[in-house]
């Protein structure tokens, strides 16, 4: 209720303000997913609604961004969020940000090692790694002439809802209870120490970040006849980076993780990759050929490790290609084969993006999971169209 | 005495008459010096069929010794509002160039030594939106006095020195009193013709002389691409503040 009024007064502000910027989309979403899991549903229908206020003051600004989704039959997957709800403050040589946001931090194309700002948002997509619930933080950023430092407090760790029982996307035990246990309280920040920077004379980019308080990802424990997640302390060191050598771009990223959790093993990730572009393929089209590796490794193997945590990314490798068409509809083709050599399975994914008539954008896409002897998944192939209108 | 007045006209005629590196640093000249500017353009792709699609793009552009800065964002289609690509040219090497994605609020760096890839699904070439520096290309000798639907002009023909240039000729036609490019013809790497930009509208703003409108017809695919210029100021104060990594996320 408090959360509604606050969103609701400043949503009111922006609106009545002249000149405010706005956009937004909304859609229909639908979701075949052909398994054989007794007691899941095979499909989920729902309508969605993306909306983005900004308010530009002096030199300032306030934006806002939520979404909605009105699910058919899950009605845990009937809610409305802010993701971004903050002002920002622009100084001469830096800035102020104050209240709730999502970041990107990363190198790579199909998954984020070092993407753990936000807490992602399971009730949306679990699968969808740019789903995220905004976080409360403070951050200042100082700019030099190629390169930033920021500091950031993130207040808050917020609490993962998941969809309904009976959705295919819901992995955990019945009795999950959303109530985040947080080892050192809610009122425990989380601290990170931020550095990019880009070459002068080489084409790369690169940050640097130390991070001090909740690790973003979470246990399982039960806790008064319920299962919750458990959020620990941990130091982490990350890195990430992009060079540029005529066509290809090259990434990787890289972290450690010192728990101060007794169940909770320090570990490593490391991902590396690249993308070739072959341009003009065909009239217009260009062709770009990724390959991706991503590798999770737990110092203690008594303690928690990747599986435990659902990190599905422990021993990966991706082969993939996207055909940017270049056309007036800007339409694109994403596909390729991701190989999980720790979980023994395959995963065939491909995606199709265009414009209709100017103001829609039709989304079509499909995967199918193959397990091998060793894996804990089922077969399962899942189909998808997305259709909005923008404005 | 009349051999001696034919000599010296002659040789007067000879040192007047202007090379075609010099007409291309002239025309160079005449659209150089805004220093900073911003502008609303709007592109109009169609399709071989005449369909049209409309992209709306705010850019703003720093001249520089070592080449220019640009930041492009755009406004329309809305599903791609707020997309933004960061350029900085270099002359001796390959461009930077970085791409903001406002839905996952991601910058992200882009390789930018092929020239030859569509700008944003148009018939626009990188190389052809970038700077168009004399110094990128070299002259042939030969020039031609001719008239361009009733324009006399110079036709000379130039060649890029990048390697990785789309295209090995470009034939460019130069009006001969203000020395503003009124069309340039590009041949592909098969040294067949590919595409023809004939630009026009053009306005002087503040003593420079700004395009107004460029059609750039594709002859290989049947498309073609029109980029209008509906609001430009030149001179406005830009700096280099203004073209670092921090606005795209602004």
């Amino acid at each position: 209720m408090y959360k509604t009024i606050i969103i609701s007064t400043i949503l009111s502000s922006l609106l009545l303000a002249e000149g405010f910027d706005y956009k937004g989309n909304i859609g229909v979403e639908t979701a075949y997913i052909n398994h054989d899991t007794v007691g899941k549903r095979d499909n989920q229908k729902s309508l969605t609604l993306a909306l983005e206020l900004k308010e530009k003051i002096n030199e300032g600004q306030f934006v806002f961004s939520g979404k909605a989704i009105l699910d058919k039959d899950d009605k845990n997957r009937r809610y409305f969020d802010a993701n971004d709800l903050y002002y920002k403050h622009n100084f001469e040589n830096s800035d102020l940000l104050i209240g709730r946001n999502t970041r990107f931090w990363g190198a790579m194309e199909f998954y984020n090692h070092t993407d753990n700002f936000n807490t992602k948002d399971w009730l949306d997509d679990p699968f969808d790694y740019d789903s995220k619930i905004g976080a409360w933080n403070i951050a200042y950023t100082h700019y030099f002439e190629n390169s930033e430092v920021a500091f950031i407090a993130k207040l808050y760790e917020e609490n993962q809802r998941v969809q309904d029982g009976k959705s295919a996307n819901n992995f955990l035990p019945p009795n999950y209870s959303k109530k985040l246990e947080r080892e050192k309280g809610e009122d425990r920040a989380t601290f990170y120490l931020k550095y990019s920077g880009s070459g002068d004379e080489i084409q790369i980019d690169y940050t640097l970040l130390y991070q001090n308080g909740y690790d973003e990802q979470r246990y399982l424990s039960p806790v008064k006849g319920s299962v919750r997640q458990h959020a620990y302390i941990v130091n982490k060191l990350m890195g990430y980076a992009t060079l540029v050598n005529g066509e290809t771009i090259y990434k990787t990223e890289l972290a450690y993780t010192k728990s101060e959790n007794d169940y909770v093993s320090d570990y490593a990730q490391l991902s590396f990759g690249l993308e070739h572009t072959i341009y003009g393929i065909w009239d217009k089209s260009d062709l770009g050929l990724l390959v991706e590796y991503y590798r999770y490794d737990a110092k203690d193997k008594q303690k928690l490790g990747a599986k435990d945590f659902g990190n599905l990314f422990a021993d990966d490798l991706t082969l993939g290609f996207r055909l940017s068409l270049n056309d007036g509809a800007d339409s694109d083709l994403l596909g390729g084969l991701a190989i999980d050599r720790d979980n023994h399975e395959k995963i065939l994914f491909i995606e199709y993006n265009t414009r209709l008539y100017n103001k829609y954008k039709l989304g079509l896409s499909y995967q199918h999971l193959s397990p091998e002897n060793g894996s804990t998944f089922k077969e399962l192939d899942r189909a998808t169209l997305e259709l909005g209108y923008y404005f | 005495m009349k051999k001696i007045f034919l000599t010296t006209f002659l040789t007067a005629t000879t040192l007047m008459a202007l090379s075609n590196i010099e007409i291309a640093q002239k025309s160079d000249q005449v659209t150089d010096g805004f220093v900073s500017s911003i502008s609303q353009t709007e592109m109009i792709l169609i399709n071989a069929l005449g369909q049209k699609s409309i992209r709306e793009l705010e850019m703003k552009t720093l001249e520089g010794e070592d080449g220019d800065k640009t930041i492009s964002t755009f406004l329309t289609p809305a599903d791609v509002k707020g997309t933004k690509t960061l350029t900085h040219e270099h002359l001796d090497r390959d461009d930077d160039q970085w791409l903001y994605l406002p839905a996952l609020k991601r910058v992200k760096r882009i390789a930018s030594r092929n020239k030859s890839g569509s700008f944003m699904g148009s018939e626009f070439s990188y190389e052809d939106i970038g700077n168009q520096n004399y110094k990128k290309y070299t002259y042939n000798e030969k020039i031609e006095e001719v008239d361009l639907n009733g324009m006399p002009c110079y036709k000379g023909e130039r060649y890029p020195k990048d390697e990785n240039s789309g295209y090995t000729k470009q034939i460019s036609w130069v009006a001969k009193d203000s020395f503003l490019l009124q069309q340039v013809d590009y041949y592909d790497r098969k040294s067949e013709l590919l595409k023809r930009a004939i630009f026009s509208d053009y306005k002087k703003i503040d003593g420079v002389w700004c395009v107004g409108k460029i059609e750039m017809k594709n002859f290989q695919n049947d498309k073609s691409t029109i980029f209008i210029w509906k609001d430009e100021k030149i001179k406005v104060g830009l700096t280099a503040k203004a073209f670092n990594k921090r606005v795209l996320k602004q």
